[in-house]
């Protein structure tokens, strides 16, 4: 685990190429030099983009058919570099299935929004693969998951009932990042998109920070970030349980061997559940209903929670803070000024408009706020529900949700072995069984 | 445990030697990381420390020079150190583009290294303790997931302290948008609620003709008080003729600095209230205007349970009839050479602005805009080719659809209240369009001098030029004052005061007299009379019959330029002083 400290450290002191981002400020030439006018580089050429759609779709195939046939994770870790080259290092990390949930989400609420083609393909093409395959963009297309996954040295196990608890955090990351572009306020997942700055060579000191952190926890927690943060994993957990062809542990028949338990650093291995117990069924039945009960209080709570913090959230949107800051200058509630609201000012537009433009603003929020809060609600409220649900398992299998079809576990399960023939006696596979 | 095949796999565990180059290599990899990451950082902290923006050194040389601008050597110092201070930054900053791909090159080694050791050293699965009981497990998640819960939802709660001290409160209620919730949506207003009121300029249909049931006196004399029921001074100054809803009376006054509302009581004239618009700040920047149209020379409009009034600065306030704010905007300054006098009308729940600018077409400054009643907000805006107009819109219902009819130069234009769609144009003005058009007998008429008086059938598609005039004339054509028709003869009066009356069927020249008065004043049909108010306060009153005749005047004591409202047995008057209320 030392020997692993040495380069995260380095990754955490990565800022250093945050110098980039600053402007130099142009000469000031008194021999009557003309400053040549700025240009503006052309747009990526259409094909190209196509070109990128294109791969996207090789790739997800591909990696259907190494997870699912070949059950290859060599093949699966190659192709997982090829997407940490091309998607991240080459493609900057841009366009991401995960950053466009939030120009569909815009798409959706602003007409005057055209939603790109090709961010409609990325944002489309992995859900689609997921209802066959299962979550086969995580496996080995994602550069997010990509460069996670390569810095994986010693994974730690996270207690599964922390595993619960931390992944409700996407949900609420989602819900935020859908109400932020809804209301035409940020972009969240790209502007804090802890990796885009390492694709890039370039970021703030912050997002490099972030992202070094990141990878650090990468290093002894598997893919911290598709776990427990990742937005878009959210959709793929609603859509991958419903795979035509999931992934499976094992090639043939579970002989429940124990061997695949700890292989997967993703926690999603699931045990088969014991016998039920009579004399606790009653007790479960009677949880079940207080929370079926508490529910809609939740989620009614949380709407009217969120519409009461919701003038703290409009705060996240330019025109409000703008707003605001003019507001309290022409009161005299403070001194100065600022580079926007100067700007605002040089401008010449109405400062009604913009107060209105701010006030209607917080309308829109509050809205969303209550959407949010109830959104908020019903995450907590389910998942103590389901968490009260029992369900009956007779073997070792892949959780289809959590599943990120990585084929870590292939190795571990004897069958699998015996699959590519590398046991050359399969009679002494029961002794596997055995060693329980 | 499962043997190996015998196809040369290396067994689990690998040779050692490779095991130990692994490791050797990501050491190496590892210390050259964190060299070079060392470098990056002090390479990094260093260019902090001389941030090239304004450095204290260059700021002192340039207060120098400021004070001995012709010091060449000073110059040449600023020029050095100028130098001196790019090349810098800009050598940090290909150093840290180099640091940067050798500190990802070495973490790519140190990476692969790691996972080349791990693979030469790869064990085997080996089962644990038995897992946990899944029951215990969800047991302890629920516990953890309620506690996530309540913090989470204390989250959402503390956002919203501290709600109280927020400005947006307060500019919220600035512009009348403190609270939207609880604004209930009143149905628009009948037409005889609108027939038995004055709402908009040039009375409820907007072209000048008064309700039958108006019966407004025929004799008066403002300097004598006689049939003067009251007159009460107008705090600021403007051209903006006077509404009325039921017991009120509706003005606007501004000069550059100020924007009222006034609210008189109909019954004697004392002032309800006076409410300012406008907060100060970008939009109270004052156009240039000229003194003849001044800052407040739109009409206001009311719905009966709001009022609207538009000012020349952009500002557009909607207040109750009880002087409440119910919402502010700033349609930002128009660029309107004279100052903007388009005045806004009533379409159901929406209120539509004729907001013509720029000195050309070609500016693409000008637009018709619908705003909600209720909130003020945009519910469309469409652009017009025109230039600034001072023309006020005109709905009219044509085959059972409602139509905006516009004028400005060269075109009445026309368009879909709903949708704010093009429907119809013809090209039949020039010049700076004042005239606010008229519909009578199922014609609409524009005019404006320098193009001819055009009557036009509405209801077509497209430029309709060609086929929809019914008839155009030529003579005595107004450059201010407004048409007004009985729905048999149509009357214009110029500004040096010739009155023409034409048939409105055929558009055949019926009289003309001149009054020798000027008038800015638009002509109302009340009943059987055509009154006529001069610029000296004097109104002219004709019997709308196809020959000129006279039937008496009635002085104000105070010159007026702006057009009289007739309702019931009253007229109001807004003098350049006073708003007179003329009764028996």
């Amino acid at each position: 685990m030392r020997r692993s400290l040495g380069p995260a450290l380095a990754l955490l002191a990565l800022p250093a190429a945050a110098l980039g981002e600053e402007r130099f400020p142009p000469p000031e030439f008194s021999t009557g030099y003309q400053m040549p006018a700025p240009t503006t580089p052309p747009p990526r050429a259409g094909t190209l983009a196509v070109l990128d759609v294109v791969l996207l779709a090789v790739a997800l195939s591909l990696a259907a058919y190494l997870v699912l046939k070949r059950r290859s994770r060599n093949g699966v870790f190659a192709l997982m570099l090829f997407s940490l080259a091309y998607f991240g290092f080459y493609r900057n990390g841009c366009v991401c299935p995960i950053g466009a949930i939030q120009n569909v989400v815009v798409a959706a609420t602003d007409r005057s929004y055209a939603l790109p083609a090709v961010v409609a393909a990325f944002f489309a093409l992995p859900l689609l693969f997921a209802l066959f395959f299962g979550r086969v963009f995580c496996a080995a297309v994602c550069p997010m998951g990509a460069v996670q996954d390569v810095v994986l040295a010693r994974p730690a196990r996270i207690p599964p009932w922390l595993e619960h608890a931390l992944g409700l955090l996407p949900y609420l990351y989602l819900g935020a990042a859908v109400l932020f572009a809804a209301t035409g306020s940020a972009f969240v997942i790209c502007n804090y998109d802890p990796f885009v700055s390492f694709f890039r060579m370039s970021g703030t000191v912050k997002l490099l920070s972030l992202g070094a952190a990141f990878l650090l926890l990468s290093m002894f927690v598997g893919r911290p970030y598709c776990r427990f943060v990742c937005p878009y994993g959210v959709l793929l957990r609603w859509v991958a349980p419903w795979a035509r062809w999931p992934v499976t542990i094992t090639p043939d028949t579970c002989t429940q061997c124990r061997l695949c338990e700890e292989s997967c650093p993703f926690g999603a291995i699931r045990v088969p559940t014991p016998e039920p117990d009579p004399a606790l069924r009653h007790e479960g039945r009677g949880r079940l209903a207080v929370l079926l009960l508490l529910l809609p209080v939740l989620v009614a709570a949380g709407g009217w929670l969120g519409a009461h913090g919701s003038g703290r959230l409009a705060r996240a949107h330019a025109r409000v803070q703008l707003a605001d800051r003019v507001w309290i200058e022409e009161q005299g509630k403070v001194r100065g000024t600022t580079d926007a609201s100067e700007a605002f000012r040089k401008h010449g537009h109405p400062t009604e408009e913009l107060y209105r433009e701010a006030a209607e603003l917080r309308f829109r929020f509050r809205d969303a706020g209550r959407l949010f809060g109830a959104w908020v609600g019903l995450v907590f409220g389910l998942k103590l529900i389901l968490l009260s649900i029992r369900r009956r398992r007779d073997n070792y299998e892949a959780d289809r949700a959590a599943c990120l079809a990585c084929a870590r576990c292939y190795r571990s399960c004897p069958q699998e072995h015996a699959r590519l023939g590398l046991v050359i006696d399969e009679t002494e596979v029961p002794d596997a069984v055995d060693q329980r | 445990m499962p043997s190996t095949n015998g196809s040369g796999r290396p067994p689990v565990g690998g040779s050692e030697a490779a095991y130990r180059a692994c490791v050797h290599i990501a050491v190496f990899a590892a210390l050259f990381s964190l060299v070079v990451c060392g470098l990056l950082v002090a390479n990094w902290l260093q260019g902090r420390a001389r941030f090239p923006v304004d450095p204290p050194a260059m700021v002192a040389l340039k207060a120098q020079l400021a004070k001995r601008p012709a010091d060449e050597a000073l110059k040449a110092r600023i020029r050095r150190l100028d130098r001196e201070i790019r090349e810098e930054y800009f050598g940090r900053k290909a150093f840290a583009e180099g640091g940067s791909l050798l500190l990802l090159a070495g973490v790519v080694v140190f990476v692969a290294a790691l996972k080349g050791a791990k693979r030469l050293r790869r064990r085997l699965p080996k089962p644990g303790d038995p897992p946990e009981d899944p029951r215990r497990i969800a047991a302890r998640a629920r516990v953890v997931v309620a506690t996530l819960g309540v913090v989470a939802l204390a989250g959402l709660f503390s956002l919203g302290a501290g709600a109280g001290r927020d400005p947006a409160r307060e500019y919220a209620r600035a512009v009348g948008l403190e609270e939207r919730a609880g604004r209930p949506r009143r149905r628009a207003a009948s037409a005889r609620e609108l027939a038995r009121n004055w709402p908009q300029f040039r009375g409820p249909g907007g072209s000048g003709l008064a309700a039958p049931s108006a019966r407004p006196p025929e004799h008066w004399d403002g300097t004598k008080g006689t049939n003067i029921r009251w007159k009460v001074p107008v705090p600021l100054p403007g051209e903006n003729s006077p509404v009325v809803w039921n017991d009120r009376v509706f003005l606007s006054g501004a000069d550059e600095k100020q924007r009222e509302v006034y609210c008189f009581a109909a019954a004697d004239g004392k002032l309800l209230w006076r409410q300012p618009v406008g907060t100060g700040g970008a939009g109270a920047t004052p156009p240039n205007v000229s003194s003849d149209t001044g800052y407040a020379a739109p009409t206001l409009a009311t719905d009966g349970e709001r009022v609207f009034a538009l000012f020349a600065t952009g500002h557009l306030a909607c207040f109750t009839l009880d002087g409440k704010l119910g919402w502010l905007r700033n349609l930002g300054v128009p660029d309107n050479m004279y100052g903007h006098a388009s005045s806004p009308v009533l379409h159901e729940n929406r209120l539509i602005i004729q907001y013509d600018q720029g000195l050309s077409a070609e500016d693409g400054k000008s637009a018709l805009l619908a705003l909600d009643t209720a909130t003020g907000q945009t519910i469309w805006e469409t652009k017009r080719p025109v230039p600034n107009s001072w023309s006020t819109p005109l709905v009219v219902s044509s085959g059972g659809t409602a139509e905006i009819i516009t004028c400005a130069n060269p075109w009445v234009i026309a368009y879909d209240p709903k949708t704010g769609a093009e429907k119809w144009r013809v090209e039949c003005l020039s010049g700076d369009v004042a005239p606010t058009p008229i519909a009578a007998g199922g014609l609409v008429l524009a005019c404006n001098i320098g193009a001819p008086l055009t009557a036009i059938r509405p209801g077509g598609q497209g430029d309709v030029t060609q086929s929809a005039i019914a008839w155009s004339a030529t003579d005595g054509i107004p450059d201010v004052t407004s048409p007004a028709s009985n729905g048999e003869l149509v009357w214009l009066v110029t500004t040096d005061g010739l009155v023409t009356c034409y048939d409105l069927k055929s558009g055949a020249k019926v009289w003309e007299h001149s009054l020798e008065r000027m008038f800015w004043a638009s002509p109302t049909v009340v009943g059987d009379r055509l009154y006529l108010l001069d610029n000296e306060g004097m109104m002219h009153i004709l019997a709308t019959g196809r020959t000129f005749r006279q039937l008496g005047t009635a002085p104000l004591g105070e010159s007026v330029n702006a057009s009289p409202a007739f309702v019931g047995d009253r007229v109001y008057i807004r003098g350049k002083e006073n708003l007179y209320c003329i009764g028996r």
